[in-house]
Formats: structure tokens, C-alpha cells, sequence
């Protein structure tokens, strides 16, 4: 019986060691001083991020503090928006909508990332979406996207639907998918930027077919550009921090106007966090911007972009029935 | 430790070791990092400090889950074992407790509190309180009834009836129970963690398999299984036989109250 009281006493001494660690850390983030800004973000976010880090550098959010957080995955993030967590989030669009469409205070402020996925392969012959599509037929293969619940699959279906090219898919974990490809198991892939590049640096045989955007917008006419991503914030932080919210906007829009396809990777190295930059590497994250343009567009100037693309990824939001997101989902001009 | 321990151990010990560069020669350094790889891994994980400080926020958050189970399953276990209409009406609902599976209760508890402390321990609250229920109201049906009536007819005051007859009887039903719970708890926690937690060894497996980190990825598994295997030797098992032993005294009292 002595032993098992000392074990127990044991077990709840390394329990209050870890209760005290959760509180402390609790604590620092809620007595930062004055109010909060919490940021949702992806540690593997590129363009999507940068213009928000941009606006940090030139001060913003103070006086408040500024803390991140780092979603897992889109669920995560969904979670975190519904659970009513968080001021700043970082996120696919169609992920905000759904939020937003079953109750969550999120109002979209900008779109930052416009040309995310690309189509690469290994095989010579293929140079087209087309010949992809017809040597992937024969061969009996699946083309392999990541992430498992990336956009590109409903893209990739309404291309299908405009008479596009049919193709048999299968889901991978953006780092899962890498490791195929790098052993040779996967030879035909469709994936975000920047793991594109970094596929492209790590596996010479891999070339670039098309960009996803590109060839919807050569189906539907458009600019080859789709509004992926987008950084939405809080109801509560609008109505109690209008003067803020407007100045991120601006801020992040300026930073993004300054930039050309020449300044533009540097830019994004200067601003964005070492974790972004550690999960990629530098030159992954430079190539990848060649790609990936910078370009910030106030949500207010990009509600007829976001509505089309919403009709393509989530008809349960914009579909024959009008449009059932709440009218607080974008952000009006002030 | 006999030696007839030390000798089944060790010989555990180089199977494991044995398989896992068994499986690093079958699927190659990047899949299965070889098992020095991951011992140098988790030594630099020790050395961090990260090991502990991550160790003991997943010890605590099953700690917190327990005890909020404990309280709630003994009270309610306590209550139900007393009335029988009471054990009526809750049977159903803790059999339905019980068969929910507790992805169901991480899920619910992702949408409602978002991340957080709040998700591992209200999946560890909701998967061991049924257990704790039972064995608690369990433990009061088996208490005995002739040494109840008799202290009653004696007028022995309902506090002395309490602490002297029945949480004697609950004690070793409680025990078992606990110790099930005890061993379950962590597990469930690390689930919780996996998904929706930024601190814990399961968040920490879920950014390891997220940039497919292998040999992190391996040494928080074997710094979380050994943890298991430390509660389950050193506080379940005990308590288990420490049940089982009480339960045994208490039917020679009985029986010898019976004989008497």
C-alpha cells in the first residue's frame, strides 16, 4: 500500500509540473498586457501569411499583443473558428464560409494567395492537362493531391463538369505524399505551392505541366487566378477594433502593391516568421513565389471573385439558391 | 527486480531493437529511422526539457480528467448503489456512456471548446466516468446488508455507517475501477491531444507524422508507451491486486459473520 500511495503522490507531482507548465503559459498569453490578438496561421503558409507578417513590421496590432497559433489542418481551424477562438486566422476561403455558414464570427478582410496548385510529372510525354489525363487513363494510375482536403478537388470536378478532363484521385498528407514522390511511387501529382517546388528541388525527374488555376480559367475565362486564400478576422475584433482592422487591411495591401516579380521573393523572406521559413527552406520559398505571385485583395473589391469560386468549391454556399453566407462575411469598405 | 524479470526484459528489449532495424533494412531510412536514430532523438528531447515539460501536460490533463471522473462517477455510483429507481434510470445511460466510442467525444469536444486543455480532459471525463459509475455503485449493492441493518437498529450514526461499512466495501469495486481507468486515461488523452491540443506528447506525435519527422515521431512513441507501461506496473497492477485483496478480506469477514 506504501508504494502505492508513493506513486501516486509521484504521478500527481509530475501532473502539477505540467498543470503549473499549462497554467504559466495560459496566464503569459491572457496578462500579455492590454488586449489579445490571436493569430491562426499554418506554419507552412507562404503568400498566404506574408502580407499579415508585412503589416506586423510596421507595427500593427500594437497596443494590443500579438500571439500565434498554429492549426493543424483545415478541421482544426474550422473547429477553432466555431469554438469562437482566435482574432486573426489564416485559412482557405471555402473554409471560412463553411465556418461562417454554420455560425462562426468570421468576416473575410483579404485574399493573399491566388495560384496555389500545380499538376507535375515525371513522365516526358506529358506536356498538357489533356495528356496527363490520357496516359494517366492508360496506365491504369491515380493522380496523387495533397492535401486530403484540398480545394483542388472540387476545382478539379468543376472542370470535369465544363467537359475537361476525367481523373482518377487519390488523397495524400502533403509530407506523406513527398516521401512517395521522392521513392518513386508517385509520378503524377497535383499539390499546393510551395510544396510544388519543393518537389521540384528534391526529385530533378519531376517536371511542371499546368497551374490548376490557370486551367480552369482557360475553361471558364478568367484571369488564371482563383481566390484560394485569405486572411479573415473576428466579429468581436471589428466592432471593438474597427480603426485596427482597417489599418491591417491597408497595411497589407500596400506592402503587396510595392511588390514586383523581381522584389517579390525577397520581400517575402524578409517578413515571414523562421518557422514558416524553417518548414521549407530558403530557396524553396523563393523558387516557390515565382509561382505563387504576391497579391492582397481587400474582401470588399474581391466579393464577385470569392462568390464565383465559392459557387465552384462550396454550392452549398453560393448555389442556384443565391448566395446563403451571412452578410457580415465580408468585410465592408469604411 | 528477479533476475527471472530482468532476463524476460531484456530479451524483450532486443526484439523490439531487432525489429525495428529489421524494418529500417525493409522500408528504408525515411520510413523506419533506425533505432539508434530514434534513441538519440529522444535522448535530445530529454535534454531540451521538452520530454518532461510535454510528458507532464498530457500526465495532467489525465489527471484532471480522472479526478473530475471520480468525483462525478463516485458521487453518482454512490447514489445510484443506494436507489434502486436511481440505478434503474441511470443504467441505460451509462451502458449508452460506454458504447460511445471516445473519437465521438474528442469530436464533439473539438467543436465546442475548440483546442485547448479542455478536449483531452473532457474525452478522458467522458470515457472513464461509466467505468468509475459502475464500479462505485457496484461496490455499495455488494455492501452488507445485515451489518447496515444491524448498525442501523444500534442507532450508529449515518456518518459512521459511511465511513465504517460502506467506503470499506466500495473501496476494493473503486480500486479495480480506477486502476482500468487509470491505464485508458493516458491513452485517451494522447488521442485528444493528437487532434486538437498544441501541447502534449499527442500533439507532439501529430507535428512529428505532419512533417514526417520519423525518429521524433518514434521517440515520443516510446516516451509515451513507457509512461504506460510505468502506470501499468507500478500504480494499476498494484492497485488491481490491492482490490482484489481487500475484496477477499471483506468475503472471510462476511463469512465469518455468516458462521458466527
Amino acid at each position: 500500500m506504501r508504494k502505492i500511495i508513493f506513486m501516486i503522490f509521484l504521478l500527481f507531482s509530475i501532473a502539477a509540473y505540467g498543470g503549473f507548465h499549462l497554467i504559466v503559459k495560459q496566464g503569459q498569453k491572457e496578462g500579455a498586457g492590454g488586449p489579445v490578438v490571436a493569430f491562426y496561421t499554418s506554419a507552412g503558409a507562404t503568400t498566404a501569411q506574408a502580407p499579415f507578417w508585412a503589416a506586423v513590421r510596421t507595427g500593427w496590432p500594437s497596443p494590443m499583443t500579438l500571439e500565434t497559433h498554429y492549426w493543424k489542418d483545415i478541421s482544426d481551424l474550422r473547429n477553432t473558428m466555431l469554438a469562437g477562438k482566435g482574432s486573426v486566422w489564416v485559412g482557405h476561403i471555402d473554409g471560412f464560409a463553411q465556418a461562417a455558414m454554420k455560425g462562426a464570427p468570421v468576416t473575410l478582410v483579404a485574399v493573399t494567395a491566388w495560384r496555389k496548385f500545380h499538376f507535375l510529372t515525371t513522365d516526358d510525354e506529358v506536356t498538357t492537362l489533356k495528356s496527363l489525363a490520357s496516359k494517366l487513363s492508360a496506365s491504369g494510375e491515380q493522380l496523387a493531391v495533397a492535401p486530403h482536403d484540398s480545394p483542388a478537388f472540387a476545382i478539379l470536378s468543376a472542370l470535369e463538369q465544363q467537359g475537361g478532363p476525367q481523373f482518377s484521385l487519390s488523397r495524400h498528407a502533403p509530407r506523406q505524399l513527398m516521401l512517395e514522390a521522392v521513392r518513386g511511387n508517385a509520378r503524377h501529382v497535383l499539390v499546393p505551392e510551395p510544396l510544388a517546388t519543393l518537389l521540384l528541388q528534391k526529385r530533378p525527374q519531376f517536371r511542371l505541366v499546368t497551374c490548376l488555376e490557370e486551367e480552369y480559367s482557360r475553361m471558364t475565362g478568367g484571369n488564371g487566378m482563383l481566390p484560394v486564400t485569405g486572411i479573415a478576422v473576428h466579429a468581436d475584433m471589428i466592432r471593438d477594433h474597427p480603426a485596427e482592422v482597417a489599418r491591417l487591411v491597408s497595411a497589407m495591401t500596400e506592402w503587396a502593391d510595392k511588390q514586383t516579380q523581381s522584389t517579390a521573393a525577397d520581400a517575402v523572406l524578409a517578413v515571414l516568421p523562421e518557422s514558416a521559413i524553417k518548414e521549407w527552406g530558403v530557396e524553396t520559398v523563393r523558387d516557390s513565389i515565382t509561382r505563387d505571385p504576391v497579391r492582397v485583395v481587400p474582401a470588399w473589391s474581391a466579393r464577385e471573385d470569392v462568390l464565383a469560386y465559392l459557387s465552384v468549391v462550396l454550392p452549398e454556399a453560393v448555389g442556384t439558391q443565391g448566395v446563403k453566407l451571412p452578410k457580415s462575411f465580408f468585410l465592408e469598405r469604411r | 527486480m528477479s533476475k527471472r524479470y530482468a532476463l524476460s526484459y531484456s530479451i524483450a528489449g532486443i526484439i523490439c531493437v531487432a525489429a525495428g532495424y529489421a524494418a529500417t533494412h525493409m522500408f528504408g531510412h525515411q520510413i523506419a529511422p533506425p533505432p539508434h536514430h530514434v534513441m538519440q532523438s529522444l535522448v535530445r528531447l530529454a535534454l531540451d526539457g521538452d520530454l518532461l515539460r510535454e510528458l507532464s501536460a498530457t500526465v495532467a490533463r489525465t489527471c484532471g480528467g480522472l479526478l473530475i471522473a471520480n468525483v462525478c462517477g463516485g458521487v453518482l455510483g454512490f447514489c445510484a448503489g443506494a436507489s434502486p429507481f436511481l440505478l434503474r434510470v441511470t443504467a441505460p445511460l451509462v451502458a449508452g456512456l460506454q458504447a460511445c466510442p471516445h473519437i465521438v467525444w474528442i469530436s464533439l469536444a473539438l467543436v465546442w471548446a475548440g483546442t485547448g486543455s479542455a478536449v483531452p480532459m473532457a474525452a478522458v471525463v467522458a470515457a472513464t466516468v461509466s467505468p468509475l459509475f459502475v464500479g462505485v455503485a457496484q461496490g455499495v449493492l455488494s455492501a452488507d446488508k445485515r451489518a447496515l441493518v444491524m448498525s442501523r437498529l444500534y442507532r450508529v450514526p449515518k456518518s459512521r455507517q459511511i465511513l465504517k461499512l460502506l467506503l470499506p466495501g466500495v473501496f476494493p469495486y473503486w480500486a479495480a475501477a480506477f486502476s482500468h481507468t487509470l491505464a485508458a486515461g493516458w491513452k485517451v488523452t494522447a488521442m485528444a491531444e493528437f487532434f486538437g491540443s498544441t501541447e502534449g506528447v499527442g500533439s507532439r506525435i501529430f507535428w512529428a507524422y505532419r512533417r514526417m519527422e520519423m525518429s521524433d515521431l518514434l521517440a515520443w512513441t516510446i516516451a509515451i508507451v513507457l509512461l504506460g507501461i510505468c502506470i501499468e506496473y507500478a500504480l494499476a497492477m498494484p492497485l488491481r491486486s490491492a482490490a482484489g485483496q481487500l475484496h477477499m478480506k471483506g468475503s472471510r469477514q462476511e463469512d465469518a459473520f455468516v458462521a458466527t
